[in-house]
């Protein structure tokens, strides 16, 4: 048995919340189908703290799960089995910036975007840019291995990450990595990257920073159709450039868009726009800008805007950034798919993406990291709408088929979490499983810390070959 | 010992080890059997009979970087990758390609080539270094400043376990957050968690233009100046390293070496298009200028890749009589401080350190990643290494001593300079996970908190 003034002892009355009117947001996560309430959230402001709350927790024996900011897109913060939710809101500090050596220091409760800002007087940044960047915590980017449009040049989290001071399942401070190259041992950090919140509590990182880009230039072409967008980003490559980002917005994206605030002018009767971006020195991104105007014109685009200063460039963004709030307009819940194929196959698979929203007669739209084949099918729908639910259901399995069948995975960005636990039997063997699982009891041996994540679990096992997670009483009321 | 494994790959493919074979040495245990399976499911099946006779295995690549690690307890049998090659797949318009862990990285530079992709990974012993070789040592070249680690270029890996099970971990795409991504742990691992059997990687376009250039210095001092003034400058070479002249002339580096007065050199290579390698090479005469460099060398495309290939391969060539490999030290420092290089000073006074205990070594240095590393072609004693440890003593938060590689019998006794890492029973766990019969390379990785 838990005594909450144990906790309390630890963090402060304040910092112990129970009542359902305070636990009540933190039952969700950014997928709103999957909910179950904690039994108390708990708001550890150290390192320190986090460990003595996560060592009562394991002589309790009770389940915990970390939190950021629930932002997350596949129900990893969710505490399916009940238990204690640590929300790392109060571990926000910027520890250390050095400069000098180009990297920060930071509480893992941080946002993405706030180590960025902090980055900037000393003209430098934090590559990773999640699209949630303004709300999303470093501690969740970590345990997603979170992308953004610009990872497609400068790589995902794990790519930025130098080290992590994380807390194991029985309240072990482990440091792993930092500052200094070639940390003996085995990397332990850089695996936690991305590991959904399942082996550790990660309480703080120490982030690698980048150069601010000293030129910029960003490019928006419309085309008749998504088959063309695809195929010009496909020359793009083969002509050896490398965009910092390459995004593509399907038409239903734009009408959505430009109905919305986040009109950014984009053609209304364009079949697809793609964007691109280039960074670095100014001669680079003259060169390679150059080099993709001849492309688009190559390919016959209906038209195209070049933007070399900020408010130009923001303006173009704006569509792209506010997708999913235009298209969470159209209705009341929206589901934000996300699967990943080789590029070279986008344009058969989007075919059939769409085809599969006619056929569920589902509202989908898609907008993509076009340059790594990361797929965001989105359909706006309303759940208390049974039919319509079990139709958004059974699209996305359909889906995520077609997307391992073209040789592609369940997640480019958005992690497995619960929602797409069980469909791991689609691109894993079950020796692949479960080297998986040893992999996580070396963390986590009596799965106490985020439990039922990731894997597929027993019963279930059997029975996911038919793809996706269905919510039920289980996973939450 | 031998029979069961003729019975799984045949007599060509199961053999005693001669003694003139050139594990032992470098292994520091002496393996008696070689094996040399030809798929993932052999080598699965050999680590299976393995563990049930509990003889324990060691894998070997193309034997480039087996000095690295603590010197295993035992290994019984050398698993040879070397038929476990080729290349299984290469998507060129995706810039992906997939090859057997025994394939060497060679041959996949020249596959990638021929579409006009690079693999940008250069360790030494490029030639017959393996690509699963590579990603177990962890051990990267001068490309690693501009392009990462080997871990960096890897989208998935098939591995194989002592319960005889094999493991995907990842796959082929580009981007992937698909499960847990054991491909991670494997770089640096040594061997010692798991047989990596094929590996799937990311390539990159060709540079469109690929320049290097060659500062010389004359002391520790104007080295620093320069050094800060390409942290400065918004051109990022793609490798940069620092050598001490008199190295630069024993490897025969295609340049002018000449200068009386030069103590170290600067290489750097820049690949970008046309004009902004051009405008990276003048800055860097600007900077050279401005630290009072003694001498300035542009190199085209060819003599700069040829003068980082024999920068690369020379420490192999100081090895001790007798052993393949020389000692490395190694101090990971942070590099700038207020604005200013200190890695200058640290090699000056590593030099020193160096040569007061009378063991004389050769430098090389790579600035970006705060490396210096101190190789020596005689045999270093404890002296060397306390007084090099040392140095570090003063702020342990910004500089780490270890030894990078090295014979056995210097690996053996200086296990405590191998470096510490935090959690052991982690590190142990993780062992366990991946090896759950302990029998591959024991000691090697998980054991290195030897005092
Ligand atoms: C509008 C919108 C746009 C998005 N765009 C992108 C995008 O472009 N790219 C992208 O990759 N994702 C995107 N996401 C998904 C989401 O923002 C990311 O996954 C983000 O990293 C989650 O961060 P969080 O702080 O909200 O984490 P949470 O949702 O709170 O948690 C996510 C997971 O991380 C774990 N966790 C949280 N903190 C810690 C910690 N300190 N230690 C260990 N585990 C922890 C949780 O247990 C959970 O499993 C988007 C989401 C939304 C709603």
């Amino acid at each position: 048995m838990l005594e909450l003034a144990r906790l309390v002892a630890i963090v402060g009355a304040e910092h112990v919340l129970t009542r359902p009117g305070e636990t009540f947001v933190y039952e969700c996560d950014g997928t709103t189908h999957f909910r179950q309430r904690p039994a108390a959230v708990v708001l550890p402001a150290s390192t320190a703290e986090v460990a003595a709350v996560v060592r009562e927790l394991a002589v309790a024996g009770v389940p915990f799960v970390a939190r950021g900011a629930g932002t997350g897109l596949s129900g990893g913060a969710v505490p399916i089995h009940g238990g204690i939710v640590i929300e790392t809101a109060r571990m926000r500090r910027v520890i250390e910036i050095d400069a000098d050596n180009r990297f920060a220091r930071v509480e893992c409760g941080i946002t993405n975007a706030a180590v960025s800002k902090a980055a900037r007087p000393f003209g430098l940044f934090y590559a990773p840019d999640p699209s949630s960047q303004a709300a999303c915590t470093i501690g969740g980017n970590v345990a997603e291995n979170s992308g953004g449009p610009h990872c497609f040049k400068y790589g995902a989290t794990f790519r930025h990450v130098l080290g992590v001071t994380a807390v194991l399942p029985d309240g072990e401070i482990v440091e792993c990595g930092g500052p200094l190259a070639d940390a003996p041992g085995l990397d332990i950090g850089t695996f936690l990257v991305g590991s959904e919140g399942t082996c550790a509590i990660v309480t703080e990182a120490t982030l690698r920073l980048l150069p601010l880009p000293e030129r910029t230039e960003t490019l928006l072409a419309a085309f008749s159709t998504i088959e063309i967008a695809c195929d010009v980003v496909k020359r793009i490559l083969a002509a050896g450039l490398e965009p910092s980002a390459l995004e593509i917005l399907d038409r239903a994206t734009i009408e959505a868009v430009e109905r919305s605030v986040y009109a950014a002018g984009y053609p209304k009767d364009a079949g697809a726009v793609l964007l691109v971006e280039f960074d670095g020195l100014s001669e680079s991104v003259d060169a390679a800008s150059a080099r993709a105007q001849a492309l688009f014109q190559e390919a016959a685009a209906l038209g195209f805007e070049r933007a070399s200063d900020d408010a130009h460039r923001s303006k173009l963004w704006k569509g792209r950034k506010g997708a999913f709030g235009a298209m969470g307009r159209l209705a009341p819940d929206l589901y934000v798919q996300d699967a990943v194929v080789p590029r070279s196959r986008l344009p058969e698979v989007l075919a059939k993406v769409v085809a599969i929203g006619r056929e569920h007669g589902l509202r989908l739209s898609n907008v993509f990291h076009a340059g790594d084949g990361n797929l965001h099918p989105n359909v706006s729908y309303d759940r208390r709408d049974a039919d319509e639910m079990a139709r958004v259901l059974a699209a996305g399995a359909k889906i995520m088929q077609v997307c391992v069948d073209a040789g592609g995975s369940l997640s480019g960005e958005h992690g497995i979490g619960i929602e797409k636990r069980d469909a791991m039997h689609l691109v894993f063997s079950d020796d692949d499983l479960l080297r998986m699982r040893l992999l996580r009891e070396a963390f986590n041996p009596r799965e106490l810390l985020n439990p039922g994540k990731v894997l597929p679990t027993g019963k279930r096992c059997v029975e996911a070959k038919a793809g996706m997670l269905e919510p039920s009483a289980e996973d939450g009321p | 010992m031998i029979e069961p494994f003729r019975k799984l790959l045949g007599k060509q493919d199961a053999f005693d080890v001669r003694p003139e074979d050139p594990a032992g040495g470098v292994l520091g245990a002496r393996p008696k059997l070689a094996l040399r399976p030809r798929s993932a499911q052999e080598v699965a099946a050999v680590l299976q009979v393995a563990a049930e006779r509990g003889v324990t295995v060691a894998p070997w690549g193309g034997g480039q970087h087996q000095d690295r690690g603590a010197v295993p307890a035992s290994a019984d049998i050398v698993l040879l990758t070397g038929q476990l090659a080729g290349i299984t797949r290469f998507d060129a318009a995706d810039q992906t390609l997939s090859a057997k862990a025994g394939t060497r990285l060679a041959d996949i530079a020249q596959a990638a080539r021929a579409e006009r992709l690079w693999l940008p990974l250069d360790p030494p012993g490029l030639e017959r270094a393996t690509i699963g070789g590579v990603l177990a040592a962890g051990v990267s070249g001068p490309l690693r400043t501009g392009f990462g680690q080997p871990i960096d270029h890897v989208l998935g890996t098939l591995t194989a376990h002592s319960d005889g099970r094999l493991a995907t971990s990842g796959g082929r795409l580009v981007k992937n957050v698909t499960g847990y991504d054991l491909h991670r742990l494997l770089h640096g691992s040594c061997g010692a968690l798991a047989v990596i059997c094929e590996v799937h990687l990311r390539l990159r376009p060709l540079p469109q233009c690929d320049a290097s250039i060659a500062v010389t210095l004359g002391d520790a001092e104007t080295l620093d100046r320069f050094l800060a003034l390409v942290r400065e400058a918004r051109e990022a070479p793609v490798a940069y390293v620092v050598v001490d002249v008199e190295s630069a002339r024993s490897a025969q580096l295609p340049l002018d070496l000449g200068h009386k007065d030069g103590a170290y050199l600067v290489l750097l290579r820049y690949c970008d298009a046309e004009k902004a390698v051009e405008r990276a090479l003048s800055s860097i005469r600007t900077a050279a200028a401005a630290a009072q460099a003694l001498l300035v060398q542009a190199l085209d495309a060819d003599v700069g890749v040829k003068t980082f290939e024999r920068i690369r391969e020379w420490p192999s060539r100081c090895a001790l009589d007798g052993a393949s490999k020389p000692v490395v030290a190694k101090l990971a420092a942070l590099p700038m401080r207020a604005g200013k290089s200190t890695l200058g000073g640290l090699v000056e006074a590593g030099l020193a350190a160096c040569a007061g205990t009378g063991a004389p070594c050769a430098l090389l240095v790579e600035p970006a990643l705060g490396l210096i590393r101190f190789v020596f072609a005689g045999e270093p004693t404890r002296p060397t290494f306390d007084a090099l440890s040392a140095l570090t003593r003063r702020e342990p938060e910004r500089m780490r001593f270890t030894i990078e590689s090295g014979p056995a019998a210097i690996r053996a006794m200086f296990a405590r300079h191998l470096g510490r890492t935090a959690s052991f029973t982690l590190q142990r766990r993780l062992k366990r996970a991946t090896d759950p019969a302990g029998i591959l390379v024991p000691g090697r990785v998980e054991g290195d908190d030897v005092a």
